[in-house]
């Protein structure tokens, strides 16, 4: 490994210094902090009331049971994505890695709104599902299926330039050992790729619980049923509930601070290991 | 261990438009040390991978021990496969790597926890890394973790030992060591082995025999002497070692190189003008005597020999290399090269 050398801040340097540091301050730690103190400026029991009350825990629940449902499955598709991409050689593999990338360059409504396309009322297979008593959008499939589609790139994501640099010569050496696909997949491929495949999913509940856009446009804004945290938050801002939207608010940032945190603990795991690998 | 006779009969496989293995056939005894010897897509690693299952042929039959090896999935065949960068399970240990065969066998033919653990001990004396089974790869030298890949492969007491390139990544002295060192531990343990190179000097120094590839057609199979001795085609002679060529006459047993008759090794019913070639180091070179008359472009001494580069009035560069201290040839100087011996291929 390369040592990294760096030189301190000059003159110069530290003008350009103070100037990200003031902007980090002002555009990422104010707003953070601003939550925290909205949310319990009007005291502890203000902020437990506001997210015991029936209407937030529901929409956490939802949170978590959408995450719950959406994060095993991107995690499975990509897996699944990452080793089809990474190990075999086929056409179409540009058109299947830029296809992978699409739900980061597209608008969520859009994500949301697909959705609505196909299954709703009006949908491509709406009236058919409609007659067979199926209900696709306004529950709670329908916001599974916009936050797996909002979210499926970061696992595979993740873990397509992990498996590339690892190669295939090792799967190679444990078929001609006489293991199966099987273990072939569990014993050599899954352990090389567990911290990559961990930081992805990390990544990728973040993003679950935190969508807003694709999941506002196929909820439908039920209160009690299919708002999820992002939304009851806009719902309790839109009724003047400040102090109430803060505090749920405020949970979602516990997260991404929890996520932040998870995030750096396993940077520096990925990187120690990457210098066991090197060094000896 | 029982050693297995491997037999390869008219295998093919292309990429695209490229034939990687043109109708290849090739016998290695049991027992036998067999090096693949070819510069790089020449289709040797091919060759060996379509051994062990890992690509799959067009057209041909490879047969082990009578059985017919393509129509078992590459964990029936029971082949020990080394690759070029080791390809150890880099998150387990040294003896759960060598264990690995093993283990993943299914439950009525794993060996107890208790054998395996003894398998693996003797397998590290065996590969002289005793004492070392609880390290990671990470934790070892390159030469250290191909020994560790080969006891690995040797676990799984296999029918036959491919080798794809194994001392690629090594640094030349490791490389020489393991090379004597590995071609001892074949004479331990018998197994067939086919091992995969594009060094010359490394296939002749421990292979039994040397098949060399070209363009997916295998050019000559013979044992290291008879390879040196009587190579099959200009391939062969000039991929073995430096090559001087020049055009000049041929009547029969002897060619006129310059002024001088010289012996033709492989003498062909030709007559009249083609490519004759000789090597450096069966030159002699005077200063004045029968033969080709050069100019010395440039004298290197390098252990016993000195390398001289030439040039005769033509502009055509030749090599010769003879004893240090024999003679002095300056630079600029006048001298004549007279070869031993001359090789014609057609």
């Amino acid at each position: 490994m390369t040592a990294r050398v760096a030189a301190r801040p000059s003159g110069p340097g530290w003008i350009l210094l103070a100037i990200a540091v003031a902007w980090i301050g002002l555009t990422i730690l104010t707003p953070l902090a601003l939550v925290f103190s909205e949310a319990v400026r009007k005291g502890w029991s203000a902020y437990l009331t506001a997210i015991v009350e029936p209407d937030a825990l529901s929409a956490i629940k939802l949170t978590l049971l959408v995450a719950a449902i959406a994060v095993p499955l991107n995690a499975v598709f990509g897996v699944a994505a990452a080793w089809t991409v990474t190990k075999f050689e086929f056409r179409g593999k540009a058109l299947l890695l830029s296809l992978i990338d699409l739900p980061f360059s597209l608008s969520p409504v859009i994500s949301g709104l697909v959705w609505v396309l196909l299954f709703g009322a009006n949908g491509w297979f709406g009236p058919l599902l409609n007659k067979w008593g199926i209900q696709v959008i306004f529950n709670v499939t329908g916001i599974v299926l916009a936050t797996v589609l909002v979210t499926f790139p970061f696992v595979a994501r993740e873990l397509i330039p992990l498996m590339q640099s690892q190669g295939t010569d090792e799967e190679l050496a444990a078929i001609t050992l006489g293991a199966g696909g099987w273990s072939t997949f569990w014993r050599v491929t899954v352990p090389n790729i567990r911290w990559g495949l961990l930081y992805g999913v990390l990544l990728c509940n973040a993003r679950a619980m935190g969508e807003f856009g694709a999941v506002s446009v196929i909820s439908g804004h039920i209160r009690g049923q299919t708002n999820t945290m992002p939304l009851h938050v806009e719902v309790l801002y839109n009724d003047y509930n400040i102090g109430a939207a803060f505090a749920v608010a405020s949970l979602l940032a516990g997260l991404a601070l929890v996520t932040l945190a998870a995030k750096s603990a396993l940077e520096w795991r990925i990187a120690r290991a990457d210098l066991n690998a090197i060094g000896g | 261990m029982a050693s297995a006779g491997l037999s390869i009969q008219g295998v093919s496989r292309r990429f695209g438009a490229t034939a990687a293995l043109d109708d290849v056939s090739l016998d290695v005894a049991p027992g036998e040390f067999l090096a693949l010897l070819g510069p790089s897509g020449s289709g040797k690693t091919t060759l060996l991978r379509t051994i062990a299952g890992l690509e799959k042929p067009e057209a041909g039959a490879i047969t082990v021990d009578g059985r017919d090896f393509l129509a078992m999935s590459p964990r029936e065949r029971r082949v020990g496969m080394v690759f070029q960068h080791y390809a150890l399970f880099r998150h387990m240990s040294v003896a759960d790597n060598i264990a690995f065969g093993l283990k993943v066998r299914p439950a009525r033919e794993r060996p107890p926890r208790r054998e395996i653990a003894k398998r693996v001990d003797e397998l590290l004396k065996l590969v002289q890394l005793d004492g070392l089974g609880r390290r990671f790869p990470a934790q070892l030298s390159g030469g250290q973790r191909q020994r560790v890949a080969l006891a690995r492969a040797l676990a799984i007491e296999p029918r036959i030992l491919l080798l794809d390139e194994p001392f690629g990544a090594l640094d030349a002295q490791v490389r020489k060591e393991l090379r004597t060192w590995l071609r001892r531990l074949h004479d331990v343990t018998g197994v067939t082995t086919v091992f995969v190179t594009h060094d010359q000097e490394e296939a002749m120094q421990i292979a039994d025999r040397v098949a060399v590839l070209r363009n997916g057609e295998i050019e000559q199979v013979a044992t290291p002497q008879d390879l040196d001795n009587a190579p099959a085609s200009s391939f062969v002679f000039d991929f073995l070692g430096d090559a001087n060529v020049l055009e000049c006459e041929v009547a029969g047993e002897t060619a006129v190189i310059g002024d001088a008759s010289v012996p033709v090794i492989n003498p062909a019913a030709i007559k009249g003008v083609v490519p004759v070639r000789f090597r450096p180091y069966e030159t002699e070179v005077s200063r004045n005597g029968q033969g080709l008359k050069v100019t010395i472009a440039s004298a290197t001494a390098r252990g016993g020999l000195t390398r001289l580069d030439c040039h005769d009035a033509a502009g055509r560069s030749f090599e010769a290399e003879i004893p240090r201290g024999l003679a002095v040839f300056e630079p600029g100087t006048p001298a004549v090269l007279r070869p031993k011996r001359a090789y014609v291929f057609l």
